[in-house]
């Protein structure tokens, strides 16, 4: 077990999240008027921390707030921008619903279960993707079919953009710079179907 | 009349009271709305949409479910509109629905197949494949989830939250995949889980025991009483072709509130196990023949008079009687007073002092209006399950809820644990009694915060005194629960109580005691104590008989020349294993009354089968004073026979008939519950050393000393009751002996570092010579300088540790590998 209170050799700070960010984690608690309240962020941050949510973070959040595991698991796994599993330095969320299904989501899941040699829910072998599906429309519709790659939207992704956007990530371009370049179609702008890389 | 309101339902005008729910006012009128997640008993959510009404002057149809009704109100709930809703809602429900209604346990009493009888479109338009998920999720220790065929009405889940308190069954996932589920790593273990299948409107969770084993409308229903606690449950035991194959609820509001325990609900199977004794048995040197009633009968009878004329009737004692109905236990002291006439006689098996008390009556609802429920050495959720939920809802509403004692009762509710090792619990109560004492001039102290931690380890210190005087202080409704093993600790609560109640004040204070088994106050009542008679009655200056201690140690001594053990397996339930084992060694002549052979009754020379509950008639005492009637469910069988059957022809062997009628004894037990009734329910006795409780029975001291060995170190050893523990009911279940407490020693981990003990090693606790080597286990919730033991668990007897009460000095010593091979 991590020595708690020292940092260890590296200079890395390895104690637990909750008692480095203990502060952090008092004022959040301190911002509502019931204790419970602070459950999503607190989820938020164990996942800021680790990349998801693991079942130790679980079971400190519980304790923390006074709620049942039960409980702190059932929120977490409600919405799906929380992750129980080690994911990739991307997660790619492609859109589930009707109006990014109707507009070609499913070729899209296909064309990316391909080309990253994964299936849904699977990250690749070099770390890098994590590929998801939402049920829940990611509010997008405009730009249909439509994904989240951590917190950046990609619209009107057809399987050619796909590819563009895997490449420049693997080249490491920045994420935000990326999804503000290639990412976002002004609305009402047609995406043509001949476009490619 | 602000109270109630009037509403127009389908043309019709209904009143109803303020506050109600539409559903609720409806059925008022005979009106039915159909509901799924909607349960009186839970909170309204409004998830399920069955319940859509049309309301004037709602632009939209509303549930039902979430609606009060208001004055003026004008609801249709037979629109055209409403009837299309409920076909599309039901459409939606049976979407992916799998509607294996022929192999399903609730087919038959299902709401789902029912509303949609009533309401339903009998066709779907869905023409892809349904939806898969799993069919038999194995949710925990008794039940097993469908998850195609949860409509997510969120019943159970709201029940595990609201009512057991414990938040364990959830919501998981969401949208078209969501599903009833637990926390990664847990199971649903709660002691209430069986309440979910009752709850569920479908057939989503099923009981493991009772699942594909019959179709509803094959059951004959009994209504009868639960005998596995002293609450007294009231049960519905569901026979398919004479076989009990399932026990169901059967509310009555001021008892179970509609709820009961699973070992209530799930312990039943042993009514049918192969190892039951069938037929009387005899011992022949090492072995025992089977015998017909005729032949042990005699048998006994003619050893008991031989033993009466050699040595006097005090030469033989009876134990037993808590697990018996009022009318046996009523027999059972007339075979011991009358037919061979010895005082010795004793219902208590397993050490409670105080089965009853009259000065504070208690009331199953009391707690209910309680402010303040204190808990003194007492686990309620172990010892008198499904009135806990009482326990837990007062706390979750806000009344103070105070543990003192040795073992942390683990609540999920806000509550404040005091740890007080036994030994001091009586001078921490009559501290706390002078400080409440002193504290009457002085204005009422303000709220008492509580914490749903324990309030840690160690001796309790002045806080934990403080916590208690202060929330005693401002409280108007106490309600103190004991487990009555102490009666210093019983006196010392009376001067608590008696400090608390102020001349003028309306004050309502009550004390609840859960008895030993499940009629010990029947027991006490009939007369089953040295010292009492039936009715309370004390017997006369120094004729009081030996209580079960001082027995065990006349026949240990060879003054006791035959013993007659009733429904008590002593070597088990006995917190004096040592004197248990000698006492049943030395004693000449030994009958054993029982539906198993017990390790007990493995010494018996006599054992007689004895018929379960199910087989019975008469009346039962729950643990605050009410009566309660049962009718015969089943025949004896063949070779058993119902205890009270059984004393009555052993009587008739000694040459003295018991009654002269089959009605006799019924109606002079009724006449004493009549006498001994106050407000509805029975008193009960006073407490030991109070004016009227009788001449003390002989002291049965049993200390014995305790060689310290050089190298362990002394903890107090602190057994606690299990629910699932003890009991030859569990043990012989084959349904429910797989969730039976393993032994264990429970270590705080304080200590644990201390004697460098891991989880899982062997250690050894010792008292004198005798020594029990146990796992361990570390867990924050023991009190420090404590080895907690479940008590009737599957494993060595820690009994042979303790020497009368449930707590002892011992000795623990990690044991080295070697020496465990
Ligand atoms: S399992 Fe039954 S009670 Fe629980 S949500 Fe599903 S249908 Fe409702
Ligand atoms: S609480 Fe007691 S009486 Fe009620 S079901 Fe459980 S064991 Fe039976
Ligand atoms: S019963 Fe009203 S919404 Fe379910």
């Amino acid at each position: 077990m991590a020595a708690i209170g020292a940092a260890a050799a590296d200079g890395r700070d390895r104690r637990p999240w909750w008692v480095r960010r203990e502060a952090d984690i008092e004022r959040l608690i301190a911002r509502y008027p019931k204790p419970k309240s602070a459950l999503m962020g607190l989820l938020w941050m164990a996942q800021e921390e680790r990349g998801y949510v693991a079942d130790e973070d679980v079971a400190f959040i519980a304790e923390r707030l006074g709620l049942s595991r039960g409980y702190v698991e059932s929120t977490c796994s409600f919405y799906s921008l929380y992750h129980r599993q080690p994911v990739g330095r991307y997660v790619i969320v492609v859109c589930g619903n009707i109006v990014c299904g109707l507009c070609g989501g499913a070729d899209l899941i296909r064309h990316l279960e391909e080309r990253l040699g994964v299936r849904v829910g699977e990250t690749t072998k070099d770390g890098l993707f994590t590929l998801l599906v939402t049920n829940e429309c990611v509010a997008a519709c405009d730009g249909a079919p439509a994904l989240q790659i951590n917190e950046e939207y990609f619209h009107k992704v057809n399987p050619q953009r796909a590819d563009r956007i895997l490449q420049a990530l693997r080249d490491g371009a920045d994420l935000a710079e990326l999804s503000e370049t290639i990412g976002l179609t002004a609305p009402g702008a047609v995406w043509e179907a001949g476009e490619s890389a | 009349m602000s109270d109630t309101v009037t509403l127009t339902i389908n043309g019709r005008a209904v009143q109803a009271p303020k506050g109600m729910g539409l559903v609720e006012a409806a059925a008022l009128a005979g009106i039915e709305i159909p509901v799924f997640c909607h349960h009186r008993k839970l909170k309204p959510v409004g998830v399920c949409r069955m319940c859509l009404v049309e309301v004037e002057g709602q632009r939209k149809p509303v549930p039902a479910c979430t609606t009060q009704v208001a004055d003026g109100m004008v609801v249709r709930t037979e629109s055209d509109l409403i009837r299309h809703l409920r076909q599309g809602v039901l459409e939606f429900l049976l979407l992916n629905h799998p509607l294996d209604c022929p192999v399903c346990d609730k087919g038959g009493e299902c709401p789902l197949q029912d509303n949609t009888f009533k309401y339903g479109p009998a066709t779907s338009r869905l023409s892809v494949p349904k939806m898969k998920k799993r069919k038999a999720v194995d949710l925990g220790n008794f039940i097993v989830l469908d998850e195609e065929r949860c409509i997510l009405c969120r019943r159970c889940t709201r029940f595990d939250a609201e009512v057991a308190c414990e938040g364990t069954l959830v919501v998981g996932q969401r949208a078209h995949e969501a599903l009833i589920t637990t926390a990664d790593g847990e199971t649903y273990d709660s002691y209430f889980s069986g309440n979910v299948i009752e709850l569920c409107p479908v057939g989503a969770l099923t009981s493991k025991a009772y699942r594909f084993k019959g179709r509803p409308w094959d059951l004959s229903r009994v209504p009868s009483v639960c005998t596995a606690c002293p609450v007294g449950c009231n049960i519905e035991l569901d026979f398919r072709f004479g076989e009990l194959a399932r026990v169901l609820s059967r509310e009555n509001p001021e008892v179970d509130n509609g709820w009961l325990c699973d070992r209530g609900r799930f312990n039943y199977r042993y009514v049918h196990s192969a190892d039951r004794v069938t037929q009387p048995l005899l011992r022949r040197g090492d072995t025992f023949v089977p015998v017909s009633w005729t032949e042990a009968l005699m048998e006994i009878a003619s050893r008991l008079r031989s033993v009466v004329r050699d040595h006097g009737p005090e030469a033989v004692g009876f134990i037993g009687g808590g697990r018996l109905t009022n009318e046996e236990a009523y027999t059972f002291q007339k075979l011991a007073r009358e037919a061979v006439g010895t005082p010795h006689i004793d219902h208590r098996v397993a050490g409670q002092k105080v089965t009853s008390w009259a000065g504070y009556p208690g009331r199953l609802d009391d707690i209910d209006g309680a402010d303040v429920v204190v808990l003194v050495d007492v686990l309620p959720a172990e010892q008198m399950p499904v009135a806990d939920l009482r326990i837990r809802r007062a706390a979750q509403r806000g009344a103070a809820l105070l543990a003192l004692g040795p073992a942390a009762p683990g609540y999920r509710v806000p509550h404040t644990f005091i740890p007080v090792m036994p030994a001091g619990l009586a001078r921490f109560l009559e501290e706390a009694a002078s400080l409440v004492a002193e504290g009457e001039g002085q204005g009422r102290t303000g709220e008492l915060s509580t914490t749903g931690a324990p309030a840690g380890p160690g001796p309790a210190g002045v806080d934990g005194q403080e916590a208690l005087v202060r929330a005693l202080r401002s409280a108007r409704r106490v309600v103190a629960i004991w487990g009555g093993t102490d009666a210093a600790v019983g006196r010392a609560l009376e001067r608590l109580l008696n400090a608390c109640r102020r001349t003028g004040d309306d004050r309502r204070l009550s004390v609840l005691i859960p008895g030993e088994q499940a009629n010990s106050r029947g027991a006490e009542a009939m007369g089953v104590r040295p010292d009492r008679l039936p009715g309370h009655r004390p017997v006369e200056a120094g004729a009081a008989g030996l209580d079960t201690a001082g027995m065990l140690q006349a026949a240990a001594q060879g003054r006791l020349h035959a013993l007659y053990l009733v429904g008590a397996n002593l070597q088990e339930t006995y917190p004096d294993g040592r004197l248990v084992r000698e006492a049943l060694s030395r004693v000449p002549f030994l009958v054993v009354q029982d539906l198993f052979l017990t390790e007990t009754a493995r010494q018996a020379d006599v054992v007689l089968p004895a018929a379960p509950f199910a087989a019975k008639s008469g009346t039962y005492v729950n643990l605050e004073g009410r009566v309660q009637e049962v009718q015969e469910a089943q025949a004896a069988g063949e070779n058993s026979r119902t205890d009270g059957d059984i004393f009555r022809a052993l009587a008739e062997a000694l040459g003295r008939r018991l009654d002269r009628s089959s009605h006799e004894i019924r109606w002079e037990v009724q006449h004493l519950l009549e006498e001994l009734t106050v407000d509805g329910f029975v008193t009960g006795a006073a407490l030991p050393g109070e004016a009227g409780a009788g001449a003390p029975a002989p002291a049965a001291g049993t200390a014995r000393g305790d060689g310290n060995r050089a190298d362990g170190r002394r903890l107090e050893l602190v057994a606690v009751s299990r629910l699932y523990g003890g009991g030859g009911t569990a043990r012989f279940d084959p349904a429910f002996s797989a969730v039976r407490p393993r032994a264990e020693a429970i270590f705080h981990p304080d200590d644990a570092a201390e004697l460098g003990i891991a989880a899982g090693d062997p250690v050894e606790l010792s008292s004198g010579p005798e020594a029990v080597t146990l796992p361990a286990r570390i867990s924050p919730q023991v009190v420090k300088g404590t080895v907690q033991v479940p008590r009737g668990a599957e494993g060595p007897a820690v009994n042979m540790l303790l020497t009368g009460g449930w707590h002892a000095p011992v000795t623990v010593r990690r044991r080295v590998l070697e020496e465990v091979g």
